[in-house]
Protein backbone atom coordinates (compact mmCIF):
# COMPACT_ATOMS: atom_id res chain seq x y z
CA UNK A 1 0.00 0.00 0.00
CA UNK A 2 1.19 3.55 -0.63
CA UNK A 3 2.33 6.28 1.94
CA UNK A 4 -0.70 8.10 1.53
CA UNK A 5 -4.20 7.26 1.85
CA UNK A 6 -5.79 8.17 -1.77
CA UNK A 7 -8.84 10.35 -1.30
CA UNK A 8 -9.50 10.68 -4.88
CA UNK A 9 -13.33 9.84 -4.38
CA UNK A 10 -13.91 11.10 -0.68
CA UNK A 11 -16.87 13.79 -2.25
CA UNK A 12 -17.99 11.27 -3.87
CA UNK A 13 -17.89 8.73 -1.05
CA UNK A 14 -19.72 11.65 1.20
CA UNK A 15 -21.86 12.38 -1.28
CA UNK A 16 -23.07 8.73 -0.96
CA UNK A 17 -23.21 8.86 2.91
CA UNK A 18 -25.68 12.10 2.82
CA UNK A 19 -27.63 11.90 -0.02
CA UNK A 20 -30.51 11.60 2.33
CA UNK A 21 -29.72 14.60 3.59
CA UNK A 22 -32.02 17.29 1.66
CA UNK A 23 -32.90 21.18 1.98
CA UNK A 24 -37.01 20.47 2.21
CA UNK A 25 -39.79 22.46 1.08
CA UNK A 26 -40.70 22.84 4.39
CA UNK A 27 -37.43 24.34 5.54
CA UNK A 28 -37.43 26.75 2.34
CA UNK A 29 -40.95 28.03 3.22
CA UNK A 30 -39.45 28.70 7.01
CA UNK A 31 -36.80 30.68 5.20
CA UNK A 32 -39.33 32.55 2.83
CA UNK A 33 -41.52 33.47 5.85
CA UNK A 34 -38.84 34.76 8.02
CA UNK A 35 -37.48 36.92 4.83
CA UNK A 36 -39.17 39.92 5.43
CA UNK A 37 -36.76 42.09 7.22
CA UNK A 38 -37.19 45.10 9.65
CA UNK A 39 -36.61 48.45 9.21
CA UNK A 40 -33.55 48.38 11.34
CA UNK A 41 -32.80 45.25 10.04
CA UNK A 42 -32.79 46.25 6.07
CA UNK A 43 -29.81 47.71 4.53
CA UNK A 44 -30.38 51.23 2.74
CA UNK A 45 -28.13 52.93 0.10
CA UNK A 46 -28.35 56.45 0.13
CA UNK A 47 -26.87 58.62 -2.59
CA UNK A 48 -23.73 61.07 -1.44
CA UNK A 49 -25.29 63.83 -3.36
CA UNK A 50 -28.55 64.12 -1.72
CA UNK A 51 -26.89 63.46 1.92
CA UNK A 52 -24.53 66.29 1.21
CA UNK A 53 -27.22 68.36 0.35
CA UNK A 54 -29.00 67.90 3.35
CA UNK A 55 -25.86 67.97 6.02
CA UNK A 56 -25.49 71.70 3.54
CA UNK A 57 -29.32 72.41 4.38
CA UNK A 58 -28.73 71.80 8.21
CA UNK A 59 -25.35 73.83 8.49
CA UNK A 60 -26.85 76.48 6.62
CA UNK A 61 -30.05 76.51 9.05
CA UNK A 62 -27.59 76.42 11.83
CA UNK A 63 -25.77 79.69 10.74
CA UNK A 64 -28.96 81.19 9.91
CA UNK A 65 -30.00 81.04 13.48
CA UNK A 66 -27.07 81.99 14.89
CA UNK A 67 -26.89 84.79 13.16
CA UNK A 68 -30.03 85.99 14.01
CA UNK A 69 -29.88 85.06 17.46
CA UNK A 70 -26.71 87.30 17.50
CA UNK A 71 -28.04 89.91 15.80
CA UNK A 72 -31.37 90.01 18.59
CA UNK A 73 -28.86 90.54 21.16
CA UNK A 74 -26.91 93.27 19.85
CA UNK A 75 -30.18 95.18 19.15
CA UNK A 76 -31.18 94.22 22.63
CA UNK A 77 -28.00 95.23 24.14
CA UNK A 78 -27.16 98.40 22.56
CA UNK A 79 -30.27 99.92 20.88
CA UNK A 80 -29.96 101.63 17.48
CA UNK A 81 -30.54 105.23 18.75
CA UNK A 82 -27.28 104.21 20.85
CA UNK A 83 -25.07 102.79 18.04
CA UNK A 84 -23.15 105.92 17.61
CA UNK A 85 -18.83 105.56 18.36
CA UNK A 86 -17.16 108.39 19.96
CA UNK A 87 -14.00 108.54 19.70
CA UNK A 88 -11.62 110.06 22.59
CA UNK A 89 -8.07 110.01 23.40
CA UNK A 90 -8.93 107.28 25.97
CA UNK A 91 -10.14 105.18 23.13
CA UNK A 92 -13.44 104.34 20.99
CA UNK A 93 -17.00 104.13 23.05
CA UNK A 94 -20.65 103.38 22.06
CA UNK A 95 -22.44 106.58 23.04
CA UNK A 96 -25.16 104.84 25.37
CA UNK A 97 -21.88 103.53 27.45
CA UNK A 98 -20.57 106.89 28.25
CA UNK A 99 -23.79 108.14 28.99
CA UNK A 100 -24.58 105.71 31.77
CA UNK A 101 -20.85 106.14 33.13
CA UNK A 102 -21.74 109.54 33.54
CA UNK B 1 -19.93 34.66 -11.94
CA UNK B 2 -22.50 32.67 -14.18
CA UNK B 3 -24.93 34.59 -15.86
CA UNK B 4 -27.54 32.88 -13.29
CA UNK B 5 -26.37 34.13 -10.09
CA UNK B 6 -25.71 37.92 -11.26
CA UNK B 7 -29.68 37.59 -11.98
CA UNK B 8 -30.30 36.50 -9.05
CA UNK B 9 -28.43 38.82 -6.89
CA UNK B 10 -29.74 41.95 -9.03
CA UNK B 11 -33.31 40.60 -7.56
CA UNK B 12 -31.83 39.96 -4.29
CA UNK B 13 -31.20 43.71 -3.87
CA UNK B 14 -34.48 44.65 -5.35
CA UNK B 15 -35.78 42.09 -2.58
CA UNK B 16 -37.08 39.68 -4.64
CA UNK B 17 -38.83 36.47 -2.90
CA UNK B 18 -38.78 34.58 -5.61
CA UNK B 19 -35.05 35.33 -5.94
CA UNK B 20 -34.45 34.07 -2.29
CA UNK B 21 -36.33 30.60 -3.42
CA UNK B 22 -34.28 30.49 -6.78
CA UNK B 23 -31.10 30.67 -4.54
CA UNK B 24 -32.27 28.15 -2.20
CA UNK B 25 -32.89 25.69 -5.00
CA UNK B 26 -29.66 26.13 -6.25
CA UNK B 27 -27.38 25.91 -3.01
CA UNK B 28 -29.59 25.20 -0.01
CA UNK B 29 -29.20 21.29 0.07
CA UNK B 30 -25.14 22.26 -0.08
CA UNK B 31 -24.83 24.21 2.44
CA UNK B 32 -27.04 22.21 4.31
CA UNK B 33 -24.73 18.92 3.83
CA UNK B 34 -21.69 20.70 4.58
CA UNK B 35 -23.06 22.51 7.58
CA UNK B 36 -24.25 18.60 8.60
CA UNK B 37 -20.45 17.65 8.22
CA UNK B 38 -19.14 20.53 10.29
CA UNK B 39 -21.72 20.28 13.19
CA UNK B 40 -22.31 16.82 12.89
CA UNK B 41 -26.26 17.51 14.42
CA UNK B 42 -29.36 17.31 12.27
CA UNK B 43 -30.81 20.03 14.07
CA UNK B 44 -27.94 22.30 14.05
CA UNK B 45 -27.43 22.36 10.10
CA UNK B 46 -30.80 22.86 9.76
CA UNK B 47 -31.14 26.05 12.11
CA UNK B 48 -27.54 27.19 10.30
CA UNK B 49 -28.53 26.29 6.13
CA UNK B 50 -31.44 28.53 7.15
CA UNK B 51 -29.94 31.60 8.84
CA UNK B 52 -27.32 31.26 5.52
CA UNK B 53 -29.71 32.44 3.57
CA UNK B 54 -31.56 34.87 5.52
CA UNK B 55 -28.47 36.85 6.31
CA UNK B 56 -27.50 36.35 2.33
CA UNK B 57 -30.43 37.70 1.77
CA UNK B 58 -29.95 40.76 4.43
CA UNK B 59 -26.83 41.57 3.74
CA UNK B 60 -26.53 40.91 0.08
CA UNK B 61 -25.41 44.39 -0.95
CA UNK B 62 -22.32 44.09 0.80
CA UNK B 63 -21.55 41.11 -1.70
CA UNK B 64 -19.67 43.30 -4.16
CA UNK B 65 -19.63 40.46 -6.36
CA UNK B 66 -16.06 39.28 -6.11
CA UNK B 67 -15.81 35.74 -6.13
CA UNK B 68 -18.29 33.22 -6.50
CA UNK B 69 -21.78 33.85 -4.94
CA UNK B 70 -21.71 30.13 -3.86
CA UNK B 71 -18.59 30.91 -2.20
CA UNK B 72 -19.82 33.84 -0.25
CA UNK B 73 -22.49 31.48 1.13
CA UNK B 74 -20.17 29.09 2.21
CA UNK B 75 -18.20 31.46 4.17
CA UNK B 76 -21.80 32.74 5.50
CA UNK B 77 -22.08 29.01 6.53
CA UNK B 78 -18.88 28.46 8.13
CA UNK B 79 -19.26 31.55 10.22
CA UNK B 80 -22.39 30.77 11.77
CA UNK B 81 -21.11 26.70 12.39
CA UNK B 82 -18.13 28.25 14.40
CA UNK B 83 -20.52 30.63 15.93
CA UNK B 84 -22.72 27.73 16.83
CA UNK B 85 -20.17 24.97 18.08
CA UNK B 86 -18.21 27.36 20.10
CA UNK B 87 -21.48 28.47 22.05
CA UNK B 88 -22.34 24.18 22.29
CA UNK B 89 -18.73 23.47 22.82
CA UNK B 90 -18.69 22.95 26.91
CA UNK B 91 -22.45 21.00 26.21
CA UNK B 92 -21.10 18.57 24.06
CA UNK B 93 -18.25 17.77 26.25
CA UNK B 94 -20.27 16.52 28.90
CA UNK B 95 -23.01 14.69 26.50
CA UNK B 96 -20.41 12.63 25.06
CA UNK B 97 -18.56 11.98 27.84
CA UNK B 98 -21.57 10.37 29.36
CA UNK B 99 -22.30 8.74 26.42
CA UNK B 100 -19.02 6.74 26.39
CA UNK B 101 -19.55 6.00 30.10
CA UNK B 102 -22.92 4.37 28.94
CA UNK B 103 -21.98 2.47 26.14
CA UNK B 104 -18.54 1.27 27.92
CA UNK B 105 -19.00 -2.41 27.68
CA UNK B 106 -22.17 -2.77 25.39
CA UNK B 107 -20.40 -2.25 21.76
CA UNK B 108 -17.67 -3.73 19.40
CA UNK B 109 -14.30 -3.48 20.22
CA UNK B 110 -12.48 -0.69 18.30
CA UNK B 111 -11.34 -2.44 15.67
CA UNK B 112 -14.91 -3.58 14.90
CA UNK B 113 -16.31 0.19 15.46
CA UNK B 114 -13.94 1.58 12.43
CA UNK B 115 -15.21 -1.46 10.16
CA UNK B 116 -19.11 -0.57 10.68
CA UNK B 117 -18.28 3.36 10.30
CA UNK B 118 -18.92 4.96 7.32
CA UNK B 119 -16.58 8.00 5.52
CA UNK B 120 -19.37 10.34 7.35
CA UNK B 121 -19.09 9.25 10.95
CA UNK B 122 -14.97 8.90 10.03
CA UNK B 123 -15.26 12.68 9.26
CA UNK B 124 -17.50 13.76 12.53
CA UNK B 125 -14.85 11.48 14.46
CA UNK B 126 -11.84 14.41 13.78
CA UNK B 127 -11.63 17.55 15.99
CA UNK B 128 -13.92 20.30 14.47
CA UNK B 129 -10.63 22.56 13.43
CA UNK B 130 -9.48 19.57 11.19
CA UNK B 131 -12.84 18.30 10.19
CA UNK B 132 -12.95 21.75 9.08
CA UNK B 133 -10.28 21.93 6.68
CA UNK B 134 -11.14 18.81 5.55
CA UNK B 135 -14.88 19.59 4.39
CA UNK B 136 -13.52 22.88 3.06
CA UNK B 137 -10.83 21.58 0.83
CA UNK B 138 -12.42 18.21 0.23
CA UNK B 139 -15.85 18.32 0.02
CA UNK B 140 -16.12 22.11 -0.90
CA UNK B 141 -13.29 22.20 -3.35
CA UNK B 142 -11.12 25.34 -1.94
CA UNK B 143 -7.81 25.81 -2.51
CA UNK B 144 -5.14 26.51 0.71
CA UNK B 145 -5.05 30.28 -0.60
CA UNK B 146 -9.40 30.09 -0.29
CA UNK B 147 -9.62 28.10 2.48
CA UNK B 148 -7.11 31.21 4.22
CA UNK B 149 -9.06 33.75 3.47
CA UNK B 150 -12.33 32.63 4.30
CA UNK B 151 -11.41 31.47 7.49
CA UNK B 152 -9.01 34.25 8.05
CA UNK B 153 -5.87 32.05 8.96
CA UNK B 154 -2.39 32.13 7.35
CA UNK B 155 -1.88 30.12 4.65
CA UNK B 156 0.72 28.47 6.74
CA UNK B 157 -1.86 27.13 9.65
CA UNK B 158 -3.83 25.81 6.86
CA UNK B 159 -1.17 23.85 5.35
CA UNK B 160 -0.09 22.52 8.89
CA UNK B 161 -4.31 21.66 9.66
CA UNK B 162 -4.39 19.74 6.58
CA UNK B 163 -1.66 18.08 6.78
CA UNK B 164 -2.53 16.80 10.68
CA UNK B 165 -6.27 16.22 9.31
CA UNK B 166 -5.27 14.04 6.37
CA UNK B 167 -3.04 12.28 8.96
CA UNK B 168 -5.50 11.83 11.29
CA UNK B 169 -7.93 10.40 8.35
CA UNK B 170 -5.08 8.32 7.27
CA UNK B 171 -4.66 6.58 10.51
CA UNK B 172 -8.47 6.18 10.86
CA UNK B 173 -9.40 5.08 7.47
CA UNK B 174 -6.44 2.50 7.62
CA UNK B 175 -7.24 0.98 10.79
CA UNK B 176 -10.60 0.79 9.75
CA UNK B 177 -9.95 -1.08 6.52
CA UNK B 178 -10.33 1.27 4.15
CA UNK B 179 -9.08 1.10 0.57
CA UNK B 180 -9.56 2.38 -2.86
CA UNK B 181 -12.11 -0.85 -3.53
CA UNK B 182 -14.80 0.31 -0.92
Amino acid sequence: MSGRVDLQHFREQLEQDLKSIEFSVEMKRRVLRKAKPSIWEREIVLPLPIVAMVILLFIGLGVFIQTEYRNDYIEATYPQESQEIIVLDSGVFFENSLRKER
Amino acid sequence: MVSTDQEIVQRLCAQDHAALGELMDLYATDIYRMAYLLTSDIHLAEDISQETFLIAYRKILQYKGKGKLKSWLVKIAVNECRSRMRKFSWKQLILKEMEEESYENTVAGPEEQLMNQSLLEVVHSLPYKYREVIVLHYYQGLSILEMSKQLKEKEGTIKSKLSRARSLLKGILLEGGWNDER
